[in-house]
């Protein structure tokens, strides 16, 4: 059947199944050429089909090896010893043998780019040297040391025990518009008892910055279903923001305060299946707020801080709070599709002042959406929160609702909007760029406002957008690199209000870069 | 600038330069590089932090500013092969190695490591690496490397290392004589000068308690014998590990730089066949040996422990091992930038129907852009003919070879050794399709004089591509150019053909093809090297019914005469086909 095919395709130039294949049971004929240029089109020629070789098996698959062994291969290259064989001498002793010419042939020419390269090659040779000798040299040498003397595990040994389940490490947050810090935090796992863990942290950039906090958590009911939780902490900050209160605040009204805190407290968390849980809690604060003078200053006459001017006050409140998170906990890879719910409700007075007293309640919501199921995360979240006054004393504007920091409106520094309530939305997208950091980029608007969300109005909502990085393989700890802005409110009020509507257009407020550790406790 | 114009010049002349002629020789076939060295070489010391900062980064970082160009491998020789040397045996890309042999690997000739023999002295300890060992004089005399599989997977790490030293050893490399082993726990005595270093490096003494540590997380048969690899000493002394750059400077016969040796370029293919994320520097190995009265350095790869799938904890990091560097700033960059809404093969990878498999896999595998775990120089430096050989020598890897290697692994399961065989199968055949379908298919040219009383040669080959199946033989077509004269550039014969349907992967054509042949062109009484006695046998290869070659082989003879006939003198691979002028 093969035959009117060839003829077919030889008029056409191309011939089939012609030559003689070695082994083949046909001495075909082969299309081939005459000596002049260009060949003649091909013809297929007559094939005739020689007498069937002798051999002793299907030779269709066997190997060309197999095939030809014991035949004449004259001119044929000879093959390598198959073992490995101790080579003739090529040098002297010590001496560099020289190069052979691998292949026999005279070197190559040297073309048009590779005569070219050496320009940039020069160019940029001491680049070359800075990299090679200042850069790659001692530091590879160095961490070739460190390996080889076991000098990270050395450092380990000294700052963990208990087989690793006691430890400290240090903490760093860089936080442009605040003061950075670095620190040290402790932990010890299965303290005293089993499922007892405890946490202390100290964090400071000067005299005037301090924070310590430590955090006791013990297991109380069987499977990591019950957590006691007792808490404390002292901080001492130069560096907060404050804007004014209310949802026209303005960049340009910011002022610096300094205040001196701490705060002792315990709660009781249960877990309800998964990341759902229900919690009570009870803590005790105690503010100052310090007159040493900050740049810039606050000055009562431009704008009114609650509380400010008492100097201190006390609070103790109480909380519950109900999460609902069908979510997987697993923190890895699977499972982010789901929806959240949390409400909470705080009661809290001051204990010398009992006129001062209010409640703050709240709810957020949100839903994620995993489209791959491989932690590419699209989420809507929707948060309020109102504090309402019950005793007649104002509420000092450090304990009313508030929006910015590192856990909403993350465009501007914390306490940017400072109100009565505070409704915000954020849309975010969080998907994995390496095995260990996922990447996150959202978007939110938001303000505060009059007691329970009076005033509201779309255009006077702030936008802020921003990408984050974070390492993904602890919930609690992360190393953190963010970079958001922040623009002035939809409506341009209240940035220069006395100019025409026209020229108070939409512009970005504020810049906001945060790199370091951040810690869930 | 007239200097420039002038090495302008120089350049474009030396472009159009005529054919280069192989000599009328034998192909280099061993690379005189085992001189005596007097002075024994330093140790060196490669640590993973150290030597992956450096691949990821610095390294990197400061080559760049060289502006290296892709260069072909230094040491191919006239056939486009690796001669034999203290790096590479050839075996199975150019001899016959039956499955047998295969199995027995480096282990051949080797006394048999046999429990029944007699107690096993523990003399130390493995310092690092993932799995624990021991090291062990046996009562054969020799000494082994014991290592376990540990909670993770067993018993997969045990059998990667037996399996990757066999399928290393075959393809040419120097190896140890790996084997797995069963052994009752009561088998180790310590011997009392015994000591190890703990992860501090600290020397402590070997105790009961150590041992007892180890073995509470080996592989265990119901019958209560333990599982290991034991893995034996080669002869000489280790000095630590090869670089898969450089050169070293204090060993004499090192004089090509290792990013450039053809065989480290193509161990990319047998590190992307079995999943050798791990083939760092570390898991090499330089032995000062002794052959008589010389002493060198011989090169070795050892440990394949993490290949076929390893996991580690973090499964993130498991499921890219082999898909992206453990910190690859391309993949993280362009995730970054563009959401990570690459579709990406990790996350689509499922652990493999035989858990101890891991994401170890067919279907994710990507043979043209496989990555260990961090940049490896001499797998970068690769070049197309550097994967056409390496994969001339996979494809001699047979499913005969595969089971006979596989079953050397002893793994306790039939659908373990089932699953593993499909998997590497599958990988060997996406890694061959990737080659043989953009680059040359033909290999092992020979030629043969069929009748005992012709002297009429035939031009025989085999074609990959046809034998594995990865080309329709009835489409593929071979289109020869016989060039010869003066400048190489005269045709003097052409022929075209389809490879037989009966054997497709094998074809030969009878010489000569045109109605003159290059000796033809000269006087009987020409040398034998006179170059009008050169031809040039161009093999265009058509795997789609274009109009235009897929590649090209060139096949260089000299042309003897009618009694001596041709002798092959060098084999080319183009990496891009060029279509004759009249075509």
């Amino acid at each position: 059947m093969r035959l009117p095919w060839c003829a077919l395709l030889g008029a056409i130039g191309i011939l089939c199944g012609v030559a003689p294949a070695y082994g083949q049971t046909a001495t075909a004929s082969v299309a081939t050429s005459s000596t002049a240029a260009p060949p003649p089109p091909a013809v297929a020629l007559k094939v005739t089909r020689a007498a069937p070789p002798v051999v002793a098996k299907n030779t269709d698959s066997m190997t060309l090896d197999e095939l030809v062994e014991g035949k004449d291969l004259t001119g044929t290259p000879k093959l390598p010893p198959r073992e490995p064989v101790l080579p003739p001498v090529s040098a002297k002793p010590g001496e560099d043998r020289p190069l052979p010419n691998y292949d026999g042939r005279d070197p190559e020419g040297t073309n048009a780019a590779q005569a070219l390269i050496w320009l940039p090659r020069v160019v940029f040779f001491p680049v070359h040297l800075v990299f090679e000798y200042l850069v790659r040299f001692p530091l590879v040498q160095g961490l070739t040391k460190i390996e080889e003397h076991y000098v990270i595990k050395r450092v380990e040994r000294i700052f963990t025990w208990r087989d690793g389940k006691s430890g400290v490490y240090p903490t760093f947050l860089a936080d442009f518009g605040l003061r950075p810090a670095v620190g040290l935090t402790t932990f010890h796992r299965d303290l005293f008892v089993r499922g007892n863990t405890f946490n202390a942290a100290i964090g400071t950039w000067g005299p005037k910055w301090l924070r310590i906090s430590a955090t006791n958590e013990t297991l109380v009911l069987d499977e990591d279903t019950g957590r006691v939780e007792l808490s404390g902490f002292f901080d001492t900050r130069p560096d907060q923001p404050f804007y004014g209160v209310g949802s026209a605040t303005s960049k340009e009204d910011e002022v610096r305060f300094q205040w001196s805190r701490w705060q002792v407290g315990g709660r009781f968390l249960a877990s309800l299946g998964g990341l759902s849980r229900l919690q009570f809690g009870t803590a005790f604060r105690h503010v100052d707020f310090l007159d040493d003078p900050i740049d810039p200053p606050y000055d009562p006459s431009r704008m009114s801080a609650p509380g400010f001017d008492a100097g201190s006050y006390e609070i103790l409140e109480s909380e519950a709070r109900l999460k609902i998170d069908t979510r997987d906990p697993d923190t890895e890879f699977k499972g982010g599709t789901g929806y959240l719910l949390e409400l909470f409700g705080t009661f809290a007075f001051d204990p010398s002042s009992t006129s001062r007293n209010y409640v703050r309640w709240g709810a957020e919501t949100a839903v994620f959406y995993d489209f791959t199921e491989r932690g590419h995360v699209l989420a809507l979240r929707l948060s309020t929160e109102i504090v309402e006054e019950t005793g007649g004393t104002e509420v000092p504007f450090t304990e009313l609702a508030s929006l910015g920091g590192l856990e909403s409106m993350r465009g501007f520094l914390p306490r940017r909007f400072v109100g009565d309530s505070a409704v915000f939305g954020t849309l975010s997208y969080r998907y994995p760029v390496w095995s260990m950091i996922d990447a996150e980029v959202f978007s939110s608007v938001g303000n505060v406002f009059d007691e329970r969300l009076q005033g509201f109005a779309l255009k006077r909502l702030y936008l802020n957008s921003g990408i984050g990085l974070r390492t993904n393989l602890d919930r609690d700890v992360a190393l953190t690199f963010m970079f958001a802005v922040g623009s002035n409110r939809f409506d341009g009020l209240p940035t220069r209000p006395d100019l025409p509507r026209a020229e108070r257009d939409f512009r970005i407020e504020s810049y906001r870069i945060v790199f370091g550790l951040t810690q869930g406790f | 600038m007239k200097k420039l114009a002038v090495l302008l010049s120089m350049s474009l002349a030396a472009c159009a330069t005529d054919v280069r002629r192989f000599p009328l020789a034998d192909p280099l076939w061993i690379d005189e590089d085992q001189n005596h060295v007097p002075e024994k070489p330093s140790d060196y010391y490669s640590g993973l932090m150290a030597d992956g900062a450096d691949m990821m980064a610095f390294y990197p970082l400061s080559r760049m500013w060289t502006f290296p160009l892709a260069k072909e491998a230094a040491n191919a020789n006239a056939l486009d092969e690796v001669p034999n040397s203290s790096w590479f045996t050839n075996r199975i890309g150019l001899h016959p190695v039956t499955p047998e042999e295969a199995a027995l690997g480096a282990c051949n000739g080797q006394p048999k490591l046999d429990p029944a023999d007699g107690k096993w002295i523990v003399s130390g300890a493995k310092p690092n690496g993932a799995n624990p060992g021991f090291f062990i004089k046996a009562p054969n005399g020799q000494r082994y490397l014991l290592k376990f599989d540990g909670p993770q997977q067993p018993p997969r790490a045990t059998s990667a290392d037996v399996i990757g030293s066999k399928l290393y050893w075959t393809a040419g490399f120097f190896t140890p004589c790996n084997q797995v082993v069963y052994f009752p726990e009561t088998i180790f005595a310590i011997d009392p000068e015994a000591t190890a270093e703990n992860e501090f490096g600290e020397k402590q003494p070997i105790t009961d308690a150590d041992i007892d540590k180890t073995l509470s997380k080996a592989f265990r048969l119901k019958d209560g014998r333990l599982r290991a690899s034991a893995s034996q000493f080669v002869p000489g002394r280790p000095i630590g590990p090869f670089t898969y750059q450089g050169t070293r400077g204090d060993d004499p016969n090192d004089i090509i730089p290792h990013e450039d040796r053809r065989e480290l370029r193509g161990s990319y293919v047998f590190a992307a066949w079995i999943n050798h994320f791990d083939s760092r520097e570390q898991n090499t190995l330089d032995v000062w040996s002794k052959d008589g009265e010389r002493e060198f350095i011989r090169h070795y790869i050892i440990d394949w422990g993490d290949s076929f799938g390893s996991r580690w904890p973090h499964d993130q990091i498991s499921r890219r091992l082999g898909l992206s560097y453990y910190f690859d700033f391309q993949h993280v960059f362009l995730d970054l930038i563009t959401f990570g809404l690459i579709p990406r093969a990790w996350n689509r990878s499922e652990v493999s129907a035989e858990e101890i498999f891991g994401y170890y896999n067919v279907e994710q595998f990507d043979p043209v852009d496989y990555r260990p775990g961090y940049p490896n120089p001499a797998f970068d430096a690769r070049q197309p003919r550097d994967l056409m050989w390496a994969i001339r020598v996979l494809a001699r890897f047979t499913p005969e070879h595969l089971r006979a290697i596989i079953a050397q692994g002893k793994l306790p399961d039939p659908r373990q050794e089932r699953e593993l065989y499909r998997v590497l199968r599958g990988r060997q055949l996406k890694l061959i399709e990737s080659v043989v379908t953009k680059y040359s298919p033909l290999t092992n040219f020979k030629l043969v004089r069929r009748k005992a009383d012709s002297k009429r040669q035939s031009l025989c080959f085999e074609d990959i591509a046809l034998q594995y199946g990865v080309v329709s033989s009835t489409v593929a077509t071979y289109k020869m150019r016989f060039m010869g004269g003066e400048a190489a550039d005269e045709e003097l014969g052409w022929l075209q053909f389809r490879p037989d349907s009966d054997h497709p992967h094998r074809s030969c054509a009878a010489l000569p093809i045109g109605h003159r042949r290059p000796a033809d062109l000269v006087d009987a009484s020409a040398p034998d090297d006179d170059p009008k006695r050169y031809g040039i046998m161009r093999i265009f290869v058509h795997q789609t019914r274009s109009v235009l070659p897929t590649s090209e082989t060139r096949v260089h003879m000299y042309d003897l005469g009618r009694e001596r006939g041709f002798k092959i003198v060098g084999i080319e691979h183009p990496t891009n086909a060029t279509r004759p002028d009249v075509y």
